[in-house]
């Protein structure tokens, strides 16, 4: 038996955070006073250190990794210093550090919303569904169930996800196109079961309870109250509320199409983006503005991102690796982020009191600890980094003199959202002295400021984080996904103002 | 022509020194993001201050330095929690840290070997917490054991283990 014994059992209660301030005061006399006790509890420190690694719960310390500056010498010792780095990981040193494999609940995704108006809160396009009801008021919404079943839902209606290949619908109108891999999707009602034989078909079901299925497509089989019926292309079945059928010719202009729909989301898609242009005419009017990009009007070859000013400036960023992709709309232009290197510099950004981070972006996975939005040159005084962690939380991070904090919102960006084009916010005021972050104009987090400092912002990187080099060693840190419009203000705008900047930008209502 | 990459220099610098700052930062924080977290900016931090590192000083006196700076930003900015290790206390775990001549090699071939010496309940109680991740609690919890017999069980097992690769670290070194 160890004469550590104590120690031992604050060292593991400190490792799980579960430590009381007295045991850390034990902790520390033990130390202090207790002969060996500091050999001990570096050895076992050591020891667990091994066994994190060896067993693999825990990484160790991430390595930057190593880019540019294109000399011949640099190249020499970049081979050398990865093919070290490969010898090196390979045995032991860098493991993932959460080896669960991510999760999310879904059965369905919704790919299209056009005019919807939902009884309470409603999913957002590109979100993944889970079971449970989708109650419209009015709208249509295009929905992909993961069996490759697609549904066009015309509000009002009531239909709930049951499984990844059946839904069950207590009113509203639908159409449902069902390819040979989705075969044997079904809807339920109160009285009846629909079940596909690789068709497309329409379905209308009023609140009194009477029904119509029409066939476009394939066949159908019908189970109302116990009398089957299979239904042929070109022909609908009526079922009264009391059960008794008729047959008669199917009706394929009474059930939006998936093409009507596409081009009516086209139609909305383009007024929408018309509205945001002249949000974003005035928005570069805004005095409040210190760097504002519209990532609108560049052609493809650009590699700069004009900011908000009409000359050219050291706001201007420069684009590094990012490619133009397809922004919220059809038309509208986007940056898109995948590599380490991606990023765009920009120079002169200011110094400030409270300032205000805006941007709509699109994320497509958070593969690395850190998912920079907007971070200044290094981890100094004023230094400003606004990132997302791993865990989906949006982070500020503020360094102070001699300290810093991160204000963390709540996880936003559970594996479900990613994908989709989402509104991030967040004001540093330091008036009120207090943080709050903003998703798609709500605020979701309120901190109050751990202390006072002058925000210095300098030279800065979109989706990365540069650190002035003497050399090329890089954290990873980019952002994996898109982003269409970026604001810096000045000053700490207020819950409406963002409210409206996310109304105004919001890809689809 | 002389001298290597600087680059090169930091990551060979770095691997051979990184368990010993994983191994410092654990032992003062509790394992989980803020860890995570502190072990980044540590290992940003050394590169951005690399140009300030003097060849054939001591990295490893110089890498710990850095991370202790972190740690001690981390029990400033954290609010909850006000009780902490005084600076003696941490001073004296950094030098320890920084003098202990570590073969990693050797290391872990004694760790495999130690390892498979366990008795079996000791073993699988260091795979639920090293491979697991399981806190004391969740251990006890599942075990129907209380959290003082978990500790004890941890102590020993750990314990058998340090007294295992002490006898073959010093065995071999002696050879």
């Amino acid at each position: 038996m160890s004469e550590h014994d104590e120690l031992g059992e604050l060292m593991e209660a400190l490792r799980d955070g579960t430590i009381e301030d007295a045991q850390i005061a034990r902790l520390d006399q033990l130390l202090a006073e207790s002969p060996g006790a500091v050999d001990y509890f570096v050895e076992r420190a050591w020891l667990r250190s091994d066994l994190d690694t060896k067993l693999g719960s825990v990484a160790a310390p991430l390595l930057p990794i190593a880019r540019r500056r294109p000399s011949r010498r640099f190249m020499v010792g970049l081979a050398a210093a990865a093919s070290l780095l490969a010898a090196v990981s390979a045995t032991l040193l860098l493991r993932p550090s959460h080896p669960a494999t991510l999760s999310y609940e879904g059965v369905a995704v919704l790919t299209r919303a056009l005019e919807t108006t939902w009884e309470g809160t409603g999913p957002a396009v590109g979100s993944v569904l889970p079971q449970g009801r989708l109650a419209l008021r009015s709208g249509l919404i295009q929905v992909e169930f993961f069996s490759g079943a697609r549904v066009i839902l015309e509000g009002p209606a009531d239909f709930e996800l049951v499984s990844a290949n059946e839904g069950r619908f207590r009113h509203g109108r639908l159409r449902a196109v069902v390819p040979p891999q989705a075969q044997g999707f079904t809807v339920r009602t109160d009285g009846m079961t629909v079940v596909d034989r690789g068709t497309e078909f329409g379905f209308r079901l009023d609140h009194a309870g009477d029904a119509e299925v029409h066939v476009f497509q394939g066949r159908v089989e019908i189970d109302a109250k116990g009398v089957k019926t299979e239904l042929p292309v070109g022909r609908a079945l009526r079922v009264s509320r009391d059960g008794v059928a008729q047959t008669v010719a199917s009706d394929p202009e009474a059930f939006v199409t998936v093409s009507d729909l596409s081009l009516r989301s086209a139609e909305e898609a383009r007024s929408r983006f018309a509205l945001w242009g002249g949000a974003s005419e005035r928005l570069r009017q805004d005095p409040r503005v210190a760097v504002y990009y519209s990532f609108a009007d560049a052609p493809d070859w650009s590699r700069e991102l004009r900011s908000q000013r009409a000359e050219r400036s050291p706001l201007d960023g420069a684009i590094i690796g990012c490619r133009w992709a397809e922004g919220r709309w059809s038309g509208k232009k986007a940056l898109e982020f995948k590599c380490p290197g991606d990023r765009v510099r920009f120079q002169d950004a200011g110094e400030y009191e409270s300032l205000t981070l805006m941007s709509w972006v699109r994320v497509d996975a958070l593969d690395r600890p850190f998912s920079g939005l907007m971070l200044t040159d290094g981890w100094t005084s004023g230094s400003v980094h606004w990132q997302i962690t791993q865990s989906g939380t949006l982070r500020l991070g503020i360094h102070g003199d001699k300290q810093y904090n991160d204000y963390d919102a709540p996880a936003v960006f559970a594996p479900a959202q990613l994908g989709r084009w989402i509104h991030l916010c967040t004001v540093y005021d330091r008036d009120a002295r207090e943080v709050t972050h903003y998703i798609d104009g709500r605020p979701v987090r309120r901190l109050p400021l751990k202390f006072d400092t002058q925000l210095r912002l300098g030279a800065a990187e979109l989706g990365n984080w540069g650190v002035p080099m003497q050399g090329n060693v890089y954290a990873v840190r980019n952002l994996n996904g898109r982003m269409d419009e970026f604001a810096l203000f000045g000053k700490a705008l207020r819950a409406e103002e963002i409210a409206g900047l996310y109304a105004v930008g919001a890809p689809a209502p | 022509m002389g001298e290597p990459d600087r680059g090169e220099q930091f990551v060979r610098l770095f691997l051979q020194n990184q368990k010993r700052i994983y191994a410092l930062v654990l032992a003062l924080v509790p394992r989980g993001a803020d860890a995570d977290d502190i072990l980044q900016e540590t290992s940003a931090v050394l590169w951005q201050k690399f140009g300030e590192f003097e060849t054939g000083t001591n990295f490893a006196a110089w890498a710990l330095r850095i991370a202790r700076y972190q740690v001690m930003a981390y029990y400033t900015s954290r609010k909850r929690q006000r009780a902490r290790l005084s600076d003696e206390t941490i001073d004296a775990v950094v030098e320890k840290m920084a003098a202990r001549p570590e073969r990693e090699e050797d290391r872990s071939f004694a760790l495999d070997g130690c390892l498979a010496g366990l008795d079996r309940g000791d073993r699988e109680l260091l795979e639920l917490r090293y491979r697991g991740g399981a806190t004391v609690g969740e251990m006890a919890r599942q075990s129907g054991k209380t959290a003082f017999a978990v500790y004890k069980a941890l102590n020993r097992a750990q314990d058998r283990l340090l007294g295992c690769m002490r006898g073959k670290l010093s065995a071999e070194g002696a050879g």
